[in-house]
């Protein structure tokens, strides 16, 4: 066996989660503290892809991107560029499936700040996007890194919507999760075991690692 | 005009309109809970925005809802010292001091940050976290965050209410050293009178979201504009009464009640209320009138309850409101 399915599953995991957190973290903290009439009505939505099934978020997301659609269509026409079966198809699904729970984590953090912190920066002369990064960002850590550490669980571990969009490439879309898939089908079980023991270290050790981090953020300010 | 406020501002279900002009170098906004002292500050520091009005602080217009004009809160230079402080629970006291001071050279912060720490007293304590700071060391580190900037005006919101009572008295004298070493006007928000007069020179009385009474500190406390604004500057006794045929509403401080023996007693004594440094009685007039006086200790060693008094007012010592005032 070899390890390309574990450099697709850690690349796709590790961009998603990245592009998850610049993404997530700004718009937990806006929906924190908007104040506007359809603001619940946008917490529910953004949770949509927590309760959908991923293969019918993956049916929905071929259906947008789709060579036949009008975002694929574009994005074919002008750069000669698809999601569909490419490894950027298995990064746009693991976002769509993996976000929410960032979202929703942070978000939460976010809500349990007092907002006189934020109001005190203001007074103090500070932009808004100073206010987040020196204020709001810190204050809400913990909960951020248990959503990014959430996120990168979900995205690592994305299988359903994966399949639909990005396929089954071995060497280019064929992530761990579809690699034990595959092997069980094809009946090379000691292949299935190693790929799956070797996504449960990773996948845990990736969760003490943010964990660890999250416990020394918290120890510093104790200090 | 120092500071001019003139707006209006709805929050839920509670609305203000608050408008008064200040000269003064202090200002305190007198109230008890819910009168919309706190929202009138929040307003002038630009963390509410009002529904309509002006706000002006040393001719600089910092919001004027008919010229479309709303400056950020970041961007009205204001001091702000919270109710709770709310230091950064993440920062240094160093830290948090110089945190107004971003965009200014290091040494330029350096240098600002340890005149805070001298002129606050706060040596020893600059790599310290909030959370293991005294109240009294938490009020000066807001204080030096607040003034560290050079705010043209300062907002105290509550700033001695969160302390005990001897860390309270000893800052309220701090307080008033410190005014002179740094002379920037000041908005005070307080519920106590006491703390208002000790700090400010003009007093705007506030209840139910509007200004009752605004002018100099002595005025407001000597010539209370209504029962409601003589309430809030302590005067304990308010009553219904007739003078020269017209009914009134006459207010007498505790302090200025003379109680006799000799004559013909118009009150019964219910109760004594010792406080250590006061001593008050409590009586019940012939006309069936409340009435808190302040005792002599020396001349009123024991008073038996039910005990027979002439009460009344010092000469000249009476308040008098028209009776459509309202007690």
């Amino acid at each position: 066996m070899d390890w390309d399915a574990l450099r697709i599953s850690l690349q796709v995991a590790i961009t998603s989660t990245v592009l998850a957190t610049l993404v997530g973290v700004p718009f937990a903290w806006w929906l924190a503290r908007a104040n506007f009439r359809g603001r619940n009505v946008v917490s529910a939505l953004i949770l949509a892809p927590m309760v959908l099934p991923p293969t019918v978020l993956g049916y929905y997301l071929l259906l947008a991107v789709g060579r036949r659609s009008a975002i694929g269509g574009f994005l074919d026409s002008a750069f000669s560029f698809s999601f569909v079966f490419d490894w950027t198809g298995a990064v746009l699904a693991a976002f769509v499936v993996s976000t929410p729970f960032l979202v929703r984590t942070a978000q939460a953090g976010f809500e349990s700040v007092d907002t006189v912190y934020e109001e005190a920066a203001r007074t103090l002369g500070r932009s808004e996007i100073s206010v987040f990064l020196h204020v709001a960002l810190p204050l809400a850590r913990r909960s951020v890194l248990a959503g990014v550490a959430l996120a990168l669980a979900r995205a690592l571990g994305e299988f359903g919507a994966t399949l639909m969009v990005a396929g089954n490439l071995p060497g280019r879309t064929q992530t761990m999760s579809i690699a034990i898939y595959d092997a069980v089908l094809a009946g090379r079980t000691s292949d299935a075991r190693v790929l799956a023991l070797t996504l449960t270290f990773v996948s845990v050790g990736l969760l003490v690692a943010v964990g660890a981090s999250a416990g020394a953020a918290g120890w510093r300010q104790r200090s | 005009m120092s500071v001019s406020v003139d707006i209006r501002l709805r929050t839920g279900a509670f609305s203000l309109d608050a408008s008064f002009q200040s000269d003064a170098g202090a200002t305190a906004i007198l109230g008890a809970s819910g009168a919309g002292k706190t929202l009138t500050l929040r307003a002038i520091a630009g963390l509410q925005t009002p529904l309509e009005g002006k706000i002006l602080q040393r001719g600089v217009t910092l919001y004027n809802s008919e010229q479309r004009i709303d400056l950020p809160a970041r961007r009205r230079n204001v001091g702000y010292l919270f109710q709770d402080y709310a230091l950064f629970p993440h920062l240094t006291v160093a830290e948090n001091i110089a945190f107004g001071l971003k965009g200014r050279e290091h040494a330029g912060q350096r240098e600002s940050v340890s005149r805070m720490v001298d002129l606050l007293r706060l040596h020893g304590l600059e790599e310290r976290h909030p959370e293991g700071l005294s109240g009294g060391e938490r009020q000066r580190v807001a204080l030096g965050r607040a003034l560290a900037p050079h705010p043209d005006l300062l907002l105290l919101d509550e700033p001695f209410s969160a302390l005990d009572a001897p860390t309270r008295d000893s800052l309220v004298e701090e307080f008033i050293a410190l005014r002179e070493a740094i002379d920037v006007p000041m908005i005070l928000v307080t519920h106590d009178i006491g703390e208002a007069y000790a700090l400010a020179e003009h007093l705007v009385v506030m209840g139910g979201g509007r200004v009752l009474q605004s002018g100099p500190k002595a005025e407001v406390f000597h010539q209370p504009a209504s029962p409601d604004v003589a309430r809030l500057v302590g005067v304990q006794n308010i009553f219904n009464d007739v003078r020269a045929g017209n009914p009134v509403v006459v207010g007498v401080r505790a302090a200025d009640m003379l109680i006799t023996s000799q004559r013909e007693p118009n009150a019964t004594l219910n109760q004594t209320i010792d406080r250590g440094t006061q001593l008050l009685g409590r009586f019940t007039t012939d006309h069936g009138d409340q009435i808190v006086a302040q005792l002599d200790r020396s001349r009123f060693a024991d008073l038996i309850p039910s005990s027979r008094w002439l009460v009344e007012p010092r000469q000249g010592a009476s308040l008098v409101w028209p009776a459509l005032l309202g007690i």
